[in-house]
């Protein structure tokens, strides 16, 4: 529960405007990463308070980067990212941390030349985060500040947009790109958008009613040695039935030479099922269940778990959401069961700034219960 | 004289009545146009209406109250199909080309209609299904597809999304009197 950092704009629930895909408003085809001009104008006019514009009112020249200083050329989208927020933990009732987390400060590009796409994103990581952003250092400096960098690949579009072939570090294509990097689906499949990235070769193609990515994965690099470096493959498979809903199946194999907690080479996999629905405009309803088998391979033991997660969002009025969603979670190697609750409210104010409120309640057999509070301030640049 | 025009008037009265104009109880309209990256942009309406013209029949939408869900791609469709000018999108069809179900034996085909756009007009296949409910009206589920360029109508582009000039119309609609 250290960290918390909504590391991109993820928004699966763009599902209520009837967006089932994700290439036009992000560079990432599966979402969650820089966004498009596009993508820039659709944050104003769908996501942001509107204090006052008309429906039909273009977006506003603030919503470009850098609240419009700096025109960017067609061939180019720049973005960046600072998120600070403040945490508090207790235990049992008991006050244990509290703390001010400095959770991204990354600056991202995008080029496009005809069908070549290439992207980068760089960041600074404070000494206090060095714990939780060990895993996309570019630097190495180990308890102090660090670079980061998340992202960064070369690709070649096709197909007319709907496909992308590229090879670099980048996002991991499972289950739901969803903003809560520490809920229990995306930490026990290790696929969240903060840091679990890895260096690879994937394929996208987002097409009206479907969209996948499938990936081989080569190694997480900013990882070593390399004997605890994943290596196999991930992929996603979604179908949009209706504009308004989305059933998605999901896969994750790898293996590594060595794992925390294991005593040989390790296999690991995941399989899940995700749906994301909007019955009535204001609410979307998100759902994953993975089911999580860890193999030690030599000595054939293999156990299995799995991690769940429901959530609805409602936008109460315009930018601004109530969260609530319930988890759990059984990990592989027999380890107790988790619950999970989370409350909150999110308020999207003006396209540069949101701001958010959560409150995580979790409990593990045989544990105390534990209470997370947090708020969060998030710039997009 | 009034004797005169009395018996013109009756000489002039056909053997049977005409058939009575076809009232729409309700429809719907969707257009729906296609982008780069899976994007699909759907615009609706409810305001559809049908009328018979010296035996053609006449479908008529408005164009102003179809709505994409989003206000302002709603004005750049106005905008892109200068509304103002050109209110209504028109289909017209001969109803000797149309055949027309009896109860419990619903009809399905191919016509020709010419489709009027934005002050163009072109001559385009349209696909419809036909079924008499039990009370005698009739509901007609008709689809086309048009290319917006045949109409003199610039394809939309919008910060780097630009949308295929390739459009699918669809229009339902529960008519009385046919």
């Amino acid at each position: 529960m250290a960290l918390f950092s909504t590391a991109a704009g993820a928004y699966p629930s763009m599902i209520r405007q009837g967006y089932t895909q994700c290439a036009a408003c992000h560079t990432d085809p599966s979402g969650g990463t820089l966004l498009t001009k596009y993508g820039r104008a659709q944050s104003e006019l769908l996501l942001s308070s509107r204090w006052g514009s008309g429906q039909e009112d273009e977006p506003s020249r603030a919503a470009d980067f850098l609240f419009g200083l700096l025109r960017t050329p067609d061939f180019l989208n720049l973005g960046g990212w600072l998120r600070y927020g403040y945490l508090w933990n207790t235990v049992g009732g008991k006050l244990v941390d509290d703390r001010l987390l400095q959770m991204r400060a990354d600056g991202a590009a995008e080029l496009r030349v005809g069908p070549l796409r290439a992207e980068g994103q760089l960041g600074y990581a404070s000494a206090s985060s060095a714990p939780f952003t060990e895993l996309a250092w570019v630097t190495r400096n180990a308890g102090g500040a660090n670079l980061v960098s998340r992202e960064h690949w070369v690709g070649l579009a096709f197909a007319d947009d709907t496909g992308l072939l590229r090879g670099g570090r980048i996002y991991v294509p499972f289950g739901l790109r969803i903003l809560e990097h520490t809920s229990f689906v995306r930490t026990a499949t290790r696929t969240d958008i903060d840091v679990d990235q890895q260096d690879g070769i994937s394929v996208a193609i987002a097409k009206e009613s479907w969209r996948m990515e499938v990936m081989a994965v080569l190694g997480n690099y900013s990882v070593r040695p390399d004997a605890f470096r994943e290596r196999g493959f991930s992929g996603y498979l979604e179908v949009a039935p209706f504009r308004t809903l989305a059933l998605g199946v999901s896969a994750l194999v790898t293996r590594a030479d060595a794992a925390l907690g294991s005593s040989g080479p390790t296999l690991r996999q995941a399989y899940g099922v995700t749906a994301r629905a909007s019955p009535w405009t204001p609410l979307v309803l998100l759902a994953e269940v993975d089911a999580l088998i860890t193999t030690t391979l030599g000595s054939g033991g293999a156990s299995a778990g799995h991690a769940d997660w429901l959530q609805a969002d409602i936008e109460v009025v315009r930018g601004v959401h109530l969260l609530t969603a319930i988890e759990g979670m059984k990990p592989p190697g027999g380890g107790p069961s988790s619950v999970g609750f989370w409350g909150g409210a999110a308020w999207f104010v003006v396209p540069h700034l949101d701001v958010r409120a959560d409150w995580v309640r979790r409990s593990t057999s045989g544990s105390l219960p534990t209470n997370t509070f947090l708020i969060q301030f998030n710039g997009y640049l | 004289m009034d004797a005169l025009k009395l018996l013109a008037s009756l000489l002039l009265i056909p053997a049977s009545a005409p058939p009575p104009a076809p009232v729409e109880r309700a429809g719907e309209v969707s257009i729906l146009a296609h982008g780069p990256g899976g994007v699909s942009i759907e615009g609706k309406s409810t305001e559809v209406s049908i009328a018979e013209e010296a035996a053609v029949l006449l479908f008529r939408v408005p164009l102003a109250p179809i709505d994409t869900g989003i206000g302002l791609r709603n004005r750049h469709l106005r905008e892109s199909l200068e509304v103002e000018k050109f209110p209504d999108a028109t289909l017209r069809v001969q109803r000797g080309d149309l055949q027309f179900p009896a109860e419990g034996s619903p009809v399905e085909r191919q016509v020709t209609g010419e489709l009027r756009l934005h002050g163009q007009s072109r001559t385009v296949p349209v696909h419809y299904r036909a079924e008499r409910a039990s009370g005698g009206a009739i509901r007609i589920e008709g689809s086309l597809q048009l290319d917006m360029r045949d109409f003199d109508i610039a394809p939309p582009s919008y910060l780097g999304l630009a949308v295929s000039p390739a459009v699918e119309v669809a229009v339902g609609l529960t008519v009385d009197g046919l």
